[in-house]
């Protein structure tokens, strides 16, 4: 037989499984310090890449002040500056993708805590019906 | 303002209904011509030239997320510059991998923006976006509008490119480089732009969130001065190109768009006809789910029944029923999110 309200419910399962949910999802398996640590930490490794392609893009701006004090560069101090700027760099965006990922965890828990509501709805409805099934 | 609003009920309703439709319709036209637009101005790649390839990624774009688009366009561009100069191609390739990797990571829905951004400024309308981005997106806008209007003036310099070289002594790849950053760096008309657009947007999105009455309008407002002011003082400090009467008339645009934004897009809860398939135990389901949406006023119809007080009750409820069969009304349950669906067992 079917079930308007099992099917309503399933609906909306599906509509939110297919929009937002299959994003919001994946934080389910998460408590908020893993997801957010994991979060930081995937920036911190795209953060170095871009740094080190910031570093070449500066390279290519001066090229020709470059070669032409190729010898004469004292670079140690150069290579010391740059750590101390990557340092910053760095704890600039992981405090950011720490505040993204946050608010994003935040954002998907009240909808997740209805998908799970909703599935524990339809569970409870199977058990009801295998109930009704094995009596009979 | 009643006029506004009614339509707002109305596009919510024709998105509610089309919304399936809409949404990749939109996303074709934005890639088609942007792709137009490359191929007008840098269009050295003669495969790429071809309106067939525009319109088969304009296809591909229409079902894939925002994402895909941008990193496409991207490397459209990229590829085009590379027929014009190897150098010229590897800086932007520099940029663009910097751009996804420390900004659309985290926030890959607005690549969209980005694209947008670089359209207005070839139509020489820049100051069309700000005001109407602080108001909705808000100050995380900056960046996509940032790189936006970096890549409109790259894809400029690079169709001017060509004549300049030719007059210049940049024979070597190193001197090549030297021209292209000095060109870019050193272009007043962009870091003008820049910093316009990036200070409305911020001072529109943080006056927005203050605890004043009429938030949004004191917003326009300081928005479209500041824009106003620091064109202007922009203009003479610099002494950069700009022209003032497309600006001003921009930013009142500008406001008047913003305006409409307010109104179409406050409390905005946009929801859209969906196609969903699943399955349990007995049965495939293919649903397709509609929205609710409220009525417009010009769709009731008024039926005087003070002259009819002697007709039967019976009568009166079937009529009403007919009347919620037609035109479904939105109900107490609806508002709640459908949090607390019940479920009635079948025996």
């Amino acid at each position: 037989m079917l079930n308007e309200s099992k099917i309503k419910m399933m609906t909306k399962m599906a509509i939110y499984e297919k929009n937002e949910g299959r994003r919001e999802l994946k934080t389910a398996k998460y408590f908020k310090t893993d997801y957010v640590t994991l979060g930081v930490l995937n920036t911190v490794i795209a953060a170095t890449v871009a740094y080190v392609v910031i570093i070449v893009l500066i390279a290519l701006c001066n090229m020709q002040w470059l070669t032409d004090n190729v010898n004469n560069l004292n670079y140690a101090s150069i290579g010391g500056r740059f750590v101390g700027y990557y340092i910053v760099y760095l704890l600039f965006f992981s405090i950011l993708s720490g505040f993204v990922y946050a608010k994003r965890y935040d954002a998907s828990r009240k909808e997740i805590k209805k998908f799970f509501s909703r599935l524990n709805k339809l569970e409870q409805f199977y058990g009801k019906n295998r109930k009704t099934n094995t009596e009979s | 303002m009643a006029v506004l609003l009614e339509l707002k009920e109305k596009i919510k309703r024709i998105y509610g209904k089309y919304g399936t439709y809409i949404v990749p319709a939109a996303k074709f036209l934005l890639t088609l011509i942007a792709m137009l637009m490359m191929t007008s101005s840098i269009g050295y790649v003669s495969p790429l030239k071809s309106p067939v390839i525009s319109i088969l990624l304009a296809v591909i774009c229409a079902f894939l997320p925002a994402g895909f688009m941008v990193v496409s366009l991207s490397l459209v561009l990229v590829l085009h510059l590379y027929s014009i100069s190897a150098e010229f191609a590897a800086v932007t390739l520099c940029l663009v991998i910097i751009m996804y990797l420390l900004y659309f990571r985290l926030a890959p829905k607005t690549g969209y923006l980005l694209v947008i951004t670089s359209m207005l400024c070839w139509m020489k309308l820049p100051y069309l976006a700000p005001i109407a981005l602080g108001l909705t997106v808000g100050a995380p806008a900056v960046v996509p509008v940032g790189f936006g209007i970096v890549i409109y003036y790259i894809i400029k310099t690079a169709s001017e490119y060509e004549a300049a070289i030719t007059g210049q002594t940049a024979s070597n790849t190193v001197q090549k480089f030297t021209f292209i950053i000095d060109g870019f760096l050193n272009n007043k008309d962009m870091l003008l732009l820049l910093f316009v657009l990036l200070v409305t947007i911020i001072i529109v999105s943080i006056i927005r969130k203050m605890a004043i009455d009429n938030a949004w309008n004191v917003a326009i407002i300081a928005g479209a001065l500041v824009e106003f002011v620091f064109v202007i003082v922009g203009k003479l400090a610099l002494s950069a190109g700009l022209n003032i009467i497309i600006a001003i008339l921009g930013i009142l645009i500008s406001a008047v768009i913003a305006y409409i934004c307010e109104i179409l897009f406050f409390n905005l809860d946009y929801k859209r006809t969906e196609f969903v398939q699943y399955e349990d135990d007995e049965y495939y389901y293919y649903v397709k789910a509609v929205p609710k949406v409220n009525l417009v006023n010009e769709d009731l119809k008024v039926k005087r029944i003070n002259a009819q007080k002697a007709r039967k009750t019976d009568d009166i409820n079937s009529r009403r029923k007919a009347d919620t069969r037609q035109m479904p009304k939105p109900s107490k349950r609806d508002f709640e999110d459908g949090d607390n669906d019940g479920i009635t067992f079948d025996k």
